[in-house]
């Protein structure tokens, strides 16, 4: 199965354009014993930051780890560039993404370069000088090993690795929690960078709201295993409504999406 | 899987090391006695097993590091055979080492040659036997749970000094095709086992 997609998206500057859907979520259900996320539906277009918020607890990593494909869905399918990719090969999809999870401090005992040389050899589309590049501009050394890293560290390092080989779309489950602001910043300056230069979609989540105000152009809330709300960043900065107060109003159903 | 195979050089050199040297000194007590031999052929496919695939079974016991290697292009069963195709590795060169240097010992010791082959398989059939169920208890459970694979040790153990006569008796006067069957079987047993740990 395979289809066109192409659809219009309005620009953070008013502007409408015509982008290539990367990815379409349509239905993604996942029951567990205490947790059920339920008919988790949207879209991804090429180039564009979209910006997964919710509380504790509300389904976001789950929804991560579907869409990546490290955990099956009891229903809904998962459409890569057009091609239904539940009936694809699983390795062909992954090679595309590039995931930065939450925990970082894999591999603690090893050293940098070991990690970088195993990651590296899944990938036949690894850019050796873009690595070099993120690395320099992030101020890592290869030389020390993971465990000497502190958290920001850890998460530069990570996020490095998932951009070296070039992904077409990039996964990041709070990427940015627990970090301080100039950290932060680096990172999502980075990641700006790389969905402009390499038309690709990134989608994050993430507590803070400060974070989706800079760099996302599409939010969804999520609560409780369910999208509340999609909407474009701008449509609430625009109004001087501020994320964390919308997602407070949805939760306690006082908005209307 | 290449690639995966390529992890235990990249990043657990160390410990390939001191297995390999584990083996060997494990290996040379079989220029004492025949019964070292006995001892050799149990322990240097262990040891081997355990500074290898043990200890990435340990660098991996975290959910970082698990998440890490199932965002890359493979799945949990790459991961489940990668340790056992390490697992059947460890057993041909310890089995190797430990024959080597039995080899060596009657040489120089100017002893009679006294090697047989059902004894080996009956050795790699435990070895296999043991990896599984510790890959098992690993993928099943977690870490902390493979320590219970030790208690299959002792186990045998216990049997090998009830029937211990018996035992060897059967081994030596038995023919090979029988031996060669219970290693094929347990080969397919291993398979269906961790072919099932895979999809848990």
């Amino acid at each position: 199965m395979s289809v066109s997609y192409q659809i219009k998206s309005r620009e953070r500057n008013g502007k409408e354009v015509e982008r290539k859907k990367v990815l379409e979520v349509n239905n993604l259900s996942k029951r567990y014993d205490n947790f059920l996320l339920s008919d988790v539906s949207f879209a991804l277009e090429e180039g564009r930051i979209v910006g997964m918020i919710g509380p504790n607890g509300a389904g976001k990593s789950t929804t991560m780890k579907l869409v990546l494909g490290i955990i099956k869905p009891d229903q809904g399918n998962i459409i890569f560039q057009g091609d239904n990719r539940l009936f694809d090969d699983c390795k062909a999809y992954k090679e595309k993404i590039g995931y930065v999870g939450e925990a970082t401090d894999f591999f603690s005992k090893c050293k940098l370069s070991g990690i970088k040389n195993f990651y590296k050899s899944f990938y036949r589309t690894w850019d050796d000088h873009y690595y070099a590049m993120v690395l320099e501009r992030l101020q890592l050394s290869e030389t020390y090993k993971m465990e000497e890293l502190s958290k920001g560290m850890r998460v530069k390092f990570s996020l490095c690795l998932a951009l070296s080989h070039k992904p077409e779309l990039l996964l990041m489950d709070e990427p940015t929690s627990g970090l301080d602001p100039l950290i932060r910043n680096d990172i999502l300056a980075i990641l700006r960078d790389y969905a402009k230069d390499h038309h690709a979609s990134i989608m994050f989540s993430s507590h803070i709201t400060e974070d989706m105000e800079k760099i996302a152009d599409k939010l969804l809330f999520i609560y409780k295993g369910k999208i509340i709300d999609k909407r474009a960043t701008e449509e609430l900065t625009g109004k001087g409504i501020a994320i964390d107060v919308h997602l407070e109003n949805l939760v306690k159903g006082g908005a209307r999406s | 899987m290449k690639n995966l195979l390529t992890k235990y050089i990249l990043l657990n050199k160390k410990n390939i090391m001191f297995g390999v040297l584990a083996t060997v000194f494990y290996s040379i007590s079989s220029f004492d006695e025949q019964r070292f031999y006995l001892v050799a052929l149990l322990m240097c496919p262990s040891l081997l097993f355990t500074f290898v695939v043990g200890k990435m079974c340990y660098m991996e016991d975290s959910d970082a590091t698990q998440q890490f290697l199932l965002s890359l292009p493979i799945t949990k069963r790459d991961l489940v055979f990668e340790k056992n195709i390490v697992s059947y590795i460890c057993i041909v060169i310890g089995m190797a080492t430990a024959n080597f240097m039995k080899f060596l010992a009657d040489i120089i010791m100017k002893r009679e040659f006294g090697w047989n082959i059902n004894l080996i398989i009956i050795f790699i059939v435990f070895s296999i036997l043991y990896n599984t169920i510790y890959i098992f208890l690993n993928y099943k459970y977690d870490y902390s749970k493979v320590q219970f694979t030790s208690f299959i040790l002792v186990g045998i153990m216990v049997v090998v000094i009830k029937f211990g006569n018996d035992i060897i008796n059967t081994i030596y006067t038995s023919g090979f095709w029988m031996f060669a069957c219970i290693g094929i079987v347990t080969m397919a047993l291993n398979y269906l086992v961790l072919r099932k740990t895979a999809s848990l």
